[in-house]
């Protein structure tokens, strides 16, 4: 695993791109956005990219650096590998897309609810 | 080495500088190198030869090795006629109260003993012993080979012995390397264009090639200051020095086109090269690097010496490959491209290798088999090998003088004066124990290949030879030949003495040994120990003997090790090895059939002698095993990435071949323009070299690579990736792997400026 020193206002990821690896913040933040809507930040601790990695889809959002940061970088191989070799970090992993999904299927409920009270 | 590439692109100019200042000064400094090495060192030092032979100089006079020997032939008539008899004595005298010669004697200054007279009367030896270690000898031999050649009154001389046989090989050995690096480094220039298709990138691994080999000529200058270097292996850095750079630079200059070509900056295809192609290439050249290495466990100077020049040039070679040549390309940036001739084609997408490999793992029993058959027929003459050692049909007689004089003793002389066995005896006394000596010179002469004993109590002919004017086998006592017989006596050591057995057949073949093993079989009431050029062969073949268990045994393991943190699997490293040794085993067969056999000899231009030198196997073991595993490194690495995408193991090995295949392709016949420098050389040893690395290159590059590897790894599917569990888990911790390019990585590196 190799570790990356980004100035602030680097994309870390860019919506659309080609998946190539899996990233964990080891300090510093970032915001993710979609478009010109900024989704979250995250800081030290988040992970992000897997999903490109998962479907082979193109990057679903953009990670943007908001400050100096500092994050290790697992390529594709080294990120299957893993998944294979440790079964229970799979199912961490999945756990968490599924909070995502789960989180994802509230907002679009309370959305609905907004939209037709 | 992300970080590494950080600091090159950023010291560029730097490390360029830096790299001209070296080549400048090494190629200044290591220009002399030559006079620095040893012309011998095929010796083991601590063996009983070795330290007999020291005793023997030590306490007797004319008991040391025929170094140089002049070869004396009467302008007409006979040796004992007035006026020849005259020279002979004073050419005797003058030879001896010369500077760096122990002591001299001939036919004329031992009252005209006749084995040292030729059969026709026409030629007569005067034998030489001198002073100092094999260097000094070399050098005594080179300012006195002119002031005793050509006419000299009413004789011609010729020189020949041991020394000057070295001196002669040594020095027609450089001349080769000169001529084959004026061959082959045009024919490569071409070569590499051809594969580059552009002038400039071209240039590049050339560059790389030149950094390698003028630093090796300094590594070698400091390492022969303090230990004995073999001249011979200026000729491995030369080859292995062009050959791996023209690798390294092939992958390294590749990458870095196919980066640029994505449409990256400078910046971050060099970073990108380093961390794929440098990242490989450094891999290698460790693997290459360690294999060499196990030539250290050997006592012989020569040995040790090719790991000493191979190592400096590999390690030479791979820090210029991922120092200074990515330096290059970032100052170069897209003019790596100037000069373009063509546009070769792109190495991406199938192609040949890639069909190939579908077509065997379609069908992979068919060719194991047939391969694997095809291999161990080439492999069957090694089981015969018959191991021997240099000596002065090593060169053709019209590049020799000594090999001319040699010939001429072989055909004009009863017996072989120059190669006898010199047997010590201590604590025997040459006037008190007279009986035993006489009784184990009797036995001695009785034994077939023996031609004559000579020992303190007299002249002991074989049934078939006279000592003129007596009769066939019959014993001539030592007080008729006093001067003969003194050297068996010494002042200093009156307790001991010396036998002389003198041979009529070839000293350095399997008549030879054998003759060697019934002496040392001889009953006596005493321990002796014998010293001669017979001895010697056989002590330097049980040294490589004892250690070669080990050679191996660390040269496998380590490559187990090696690729194994490279790939993670327990069997595909087992497989390389296996595979490599196939292909070694085949191709030191095919040497033999060739070179043992004396096939081919007028069109090689070579003597046959009945045997290979006992070096050239283990030589060619080791640096053929490392460049085998270089190819094995790259294609490997290929594979693997592919699997771990989706395990599908077949399409990693179609992909894994395809993406290396032209590259690996070009990087063997780069090579093989480079052996086939070596293979040119009038010198048998370096022939050897040449056209047995030749063939392993060949048969691993190709028939290997393309049909056995896909067949094997179908053949075994998801079994080649197997490990234990504690072992795949290790293996991620520590094993090696190669980062695909990564966006997140580029940028980041591009924010380092």
């Amino acid at each position: 695993m190799e570790t990356a020193s980004l100035p602030a206002g680097t994309p870390l990821v860019e919506e659309g791109e080609e998946g190539d690896a899996f990233f964990v913040i080891l300090d510093g933040t970032a915001s993710v956005r979609k478009g010109t809507q900024t989704l979250a930040d995250v800081g030290p601790g988040a992970s992000f990219g897997e999903l490109a990695l998962l479907d082979g889809e193109p990057r679903s959002a953009s990670v943007i650096a908001t400050v100096d940061v500092s994050v290790a970088v697992l390529g594709v191989r080294m990120f299957r590998t893993l998944l294979r070799e440790f079964p229970e970090m799979a199912i961490q992993l999945i756990a968490g897309l599924a909070g995502d999904l789960r989180r994802a299927r509230d907002e679009l409920a309370e959305a609905t609810r907004d939209r037709n009270p | 080495m992300r970080r590494l590439a950080g600091w090159v692109v950023r010291r560029r100019w730097f490390i360029i500088v830096a790299a001209v200042i070296f080549v400048a000064v090494a190629g200044f400094a290591g220009s002399g190198v030559h006079q620095e090495l040893s012309a011998g060192g095929f010796d083991d030092p601590g063996s009983e030869s070795a330290h007999t032979s020291e005793q023997l100089v030590r306490r007797f006079v004319g008991a040391g090795e025929p170094e140089f020997v002049v070869l004396v032939t009467a302008r007409s008539g006979s040796v004992d006629d007035e006026a020849v008899d005259a020279a002979g004595l004073a050419i005797t005298e003058k030879l001896a109260n010369e500077r760096g010669v122990d002591n001299a004697s001939s036919y004329w200054s031992l009252d005209k003993p006749p084995p040292l007279k030729s059969r026709d009367g026409s030629q007569a030896l005067i034998i030489a012993e001198l002073d100092g270690e094999q260097g000094e000898r070399v050098e005594t031999a080179e300012r006195l080979f002119p002031k005793y050649s050509g006419r000299h009154g009413p004789v011609d001389l010729g020189i020949t012995g041991l020394t000057e046989v070295v001196r002669q090989v040594s020095e027609r050995s450089s001349k080769d390397l000169e001529r084959s690096e004026i061959i082959t480094a045009p024919i490569t220039g071409i070569a590499l264009v051809l594969v580059f298709g552009s002038l400039v990138a071209a240039s590049l691994p050339l560059i790389v090639g030149i950094i390698a080999v003028v630093g090796t000529l300094l590594a070698l200058l400091l390492i022969a200051s303090v230990t004995e270097v073999s001249v011979f292996s200026l000729n491995l850095t030369t080859g292995l020095g062009l050959g791996l750079s023209v690798d390294y630079g092939l992958f390294i200059v590749s990458r870095y086109r196919e980066e640029m070509a994505k449409g990256v900056s400078t910046r971050v295809a060099v970073g990108r090269t380093m961390q794929t192609a440098g990242r490989t290439v450094a891999f290698s050249a460790i693997t290459v690097m360690i294999s060499l290495t196990a030539l250290l466990v050997f006592p012989q100077a020569y040995l040790r010496s090719f790991a000493y020049s191979g190592v400096a040039v590999v390690a030479i070679a791979g820090i210029a490959a991922v120092v200074v040549l990515p330096a290059l390309l970032a100052v170069l940036g897209a003019k790596v491209e100037v000069g373009r001739i063509f546009k070769p084609r792109e190495t991406e997408g199938g192609g040949f290798w890639g069909r190939q490999a579908h077509r065997v793992m379609r069908q992979p029993w068919p060719y194991a088999i047939g391969v694997s058959a095809v291999l161990i027929t080439l492999a069957i003459p090694f089981l015969h090998i018959r191991l021997g050692q240099v000596d002065d049909r090593v060169v053709q007689p019209q590049v020799s003088s000594a090999r001319r004089m040699t010939d001429a003793i072989r055909e004009g002389f009863p017996t072989r004066e120059s190669s006898a066995m010199r047997v010590l005896l201590r604590d025997v006394s040459p006037t008190d124990d007279t009986d035993a000596i006489d009784a184990f010179a009797k036995d001695l002469r009785e034994i077939p290949g023996v031609a004559r004993v000579d020992a303190a109590t007299g002249f002991y002919p074989s049934a078939d030879q006279a000592i003129a004017p007596f009769g066939k086998g019959e014993f001539v006592p030592a007080d008729l030949a006093p001067k003969l017989a003194e050297r068996f006596f010494s002042d200093a050591f009156p307790n001991d003495t010396w036998v002389n057995v003198v041979p009529d057949i070839e000293p350095l073949s399997k008549p030879g040994e054998l003759l060697l093993e019934r002496v040392r079989a001889t009953p006596a009431p005493f321990e002796f120990t014998i010293a001669g050029p017979t001895a010697r062969l056989v002590d330097s073949k049980e040294a490589i003997q004892e250690q070669l268990p080990l050679a191996i045994g660390f040269i496998a393991l380590v490559t187990f090790l090696l690729l194994f943190l490279m790939t993670g699997s327990v069997l595909v490293p087992i497989k390389a090895l296996l595979l490599n040794v196939l292909s070694l085993t085949a191709a030191f067969g095919a040497l033999v059939f060739i070179f043992q056999e004396g096939r081919f000899a007028d069109f090689l231009g070579y003597t046959p002698t009945g045997s290979i030198d006992t070096f050239t196997p283990l030589l060619l073991f080791c640096i053929a095993f490392g460049l085998s595993m270089d190819y094995e490194v790259f294609l490997l690495s290929r594979i693997k990435e592919e699997y771990d995408y989706d395990h599908d193991n077949e399409r990693a090995v179609a992909v894994g071949l395809a993406k290396t295949g032209r590259i690996v392709t070009a990087a063997a016949l780069l090579l093989t323009i480079v052996f086939l420098g070596l293979a040119t050389s009038e010198v048998l040893q370096v022939k050897l070299f040449g056209v047995g690395l030749l063939l392993a290159i060949l048969v691993d590059a190709f028939l290997i690579r393309a049909t056995l590897v896909p067949a094997f790894m179908r053949l075994a599917g998801r079994v080649n990736w197997w490990a234990p569990k504690f072992l795949r888990r290790w293996h991620l911790r520590f094993g090696i792997w190669e980062n695909e390019p990564i966006k997140l990585l580029d940028r980041a590196f591009e924010a380092e400026r």
